[in-house]
């Protein structure tokens, strides 16, 4: 059981475990790990490393680089207005 | 464990993703997907288990029983369009990840676009404040933070803001040569996530 006490993780990524709804720390997967996970395919990552090319994410070092804080991060164009809401 | 117990091993890594697929949503998704691969966590969705089959429920539930933590955006439980008809899909995964967290190792994180509509919507889960995100990008990736964030790694909002901009480019993109209406498709999430791990991994964020 998952709790305040008692609990002994069994997995050696955890660096601390507790219930449900509090923070969820664990050591990061590496990339090649997401994307064994995920089941990444060769053509997958060839089109995926054609497009951040194709939109410049290769050109510039951006490697721990701050970019200024400017709001929102969305760029999908504006969301259709929705009817109300109707409960659930 | 009894035998009624989930077996099979836990990723603690895995972050199954419980959110509307809907038109609207897109934005908030590659916010998740974003925020989770700057993390390294490996964003998981019920857009890996094929449609239809007779196992599909089980196959469902073996997904989130892998998976060492779980996000639930209650924001769209609304009644469809169509039918006029309650959605319960993301409810009742709600209900799965909770039944799971009380047998085995699973952290489990209700999102919503307003504070206090979850009380009138599941009041069963009053004692579990929810992530508010206001419906932004940028809201998302704060609970992201707040849910995940290791407080003795800082990774900034800035940051991550960039690169869910860099993400939505690089998704629409997808979404264009491959002709679907929407990013809610099997490979599109892995590409998707594959362009966010490997923007994660160009600004040093993971290895």
């Amino acid at each position: 059981m998952s709790g305040l006490g008692g609990f002994s993780p069994p997995g050696r990524f955890y660096l601390c475990y507790t219930f449900a709804m509090a923070k969820h720390i664990v050591a990061p997967a590496t990339a090649e790990e997401i994307a064994q996970t995920l089941g990444v395919t060769r053509e997958d990552r060839e089109i995926v490393e054609r497009i951040l090319r194709e939109l410049g994410e290769y050109d510039t070092d951006i490697e721990r680089r701050e970019p200024p804080d400017i709001g929102d991060a969305g760029d999908f164009p504006p969301p259709k207005v929705r009817s109300p809401k109707k409960g659930v | 464990m009894t035998s009624a117990e989930p077996e099979g091993p836990i990723d603690p890594q895995s972050v199954f993703l419980n959110v509307p697929f809907d038109e609207d949503y897109a934005p908030l998704f590659v916010a998740l997907i974003t925020g989770l691969a700057a993390l390294g966590r490996k964003p998981r969705c019920v857009l890996e288990v094929p449609s239809g089959g007779r196992n599909r429920l089980e196959r469902i539930f073996g997904l989130i029983a892998s998976c060492g933590a779980s996000i639930h955006d209650l924001s769209r439980v609304t009644l469809s369009d169509h039918l006029n008809v309650p959605r319960f899909n993301m409810p009742f995964e709600l209900g799965i990840a909770y039944s799971l967290s009380q047998l085995r190792p699973h952290s489990f994180f209700v999102f919503e676009e307003k504070a206090f509509r979850l009380q009138a919507s599941l009041s069963d889960l009053s004692g579990h404040d929810p992530y508010i995100h206001d419906g932004s990008s940028s809201g998302v990736l704060r609970c992201i933070l707040d849910c995940f964030g290791a407080p003795s790694k800082a990774l900034r909002l800035p940051t991550l803001e960039a690169m869910a901009r860099r993400l939505t480019q690089s998704a629409l993109r997808l979404q264009k040569e491959h002709r679907t209406p929407g990013l809610f498709h099997s490979y599109l999430f892995r590409r998707i996530v594959l362009a966010a791990v490997e923007l994660a991994k160009h600004r040093g964020l993971i290895e």
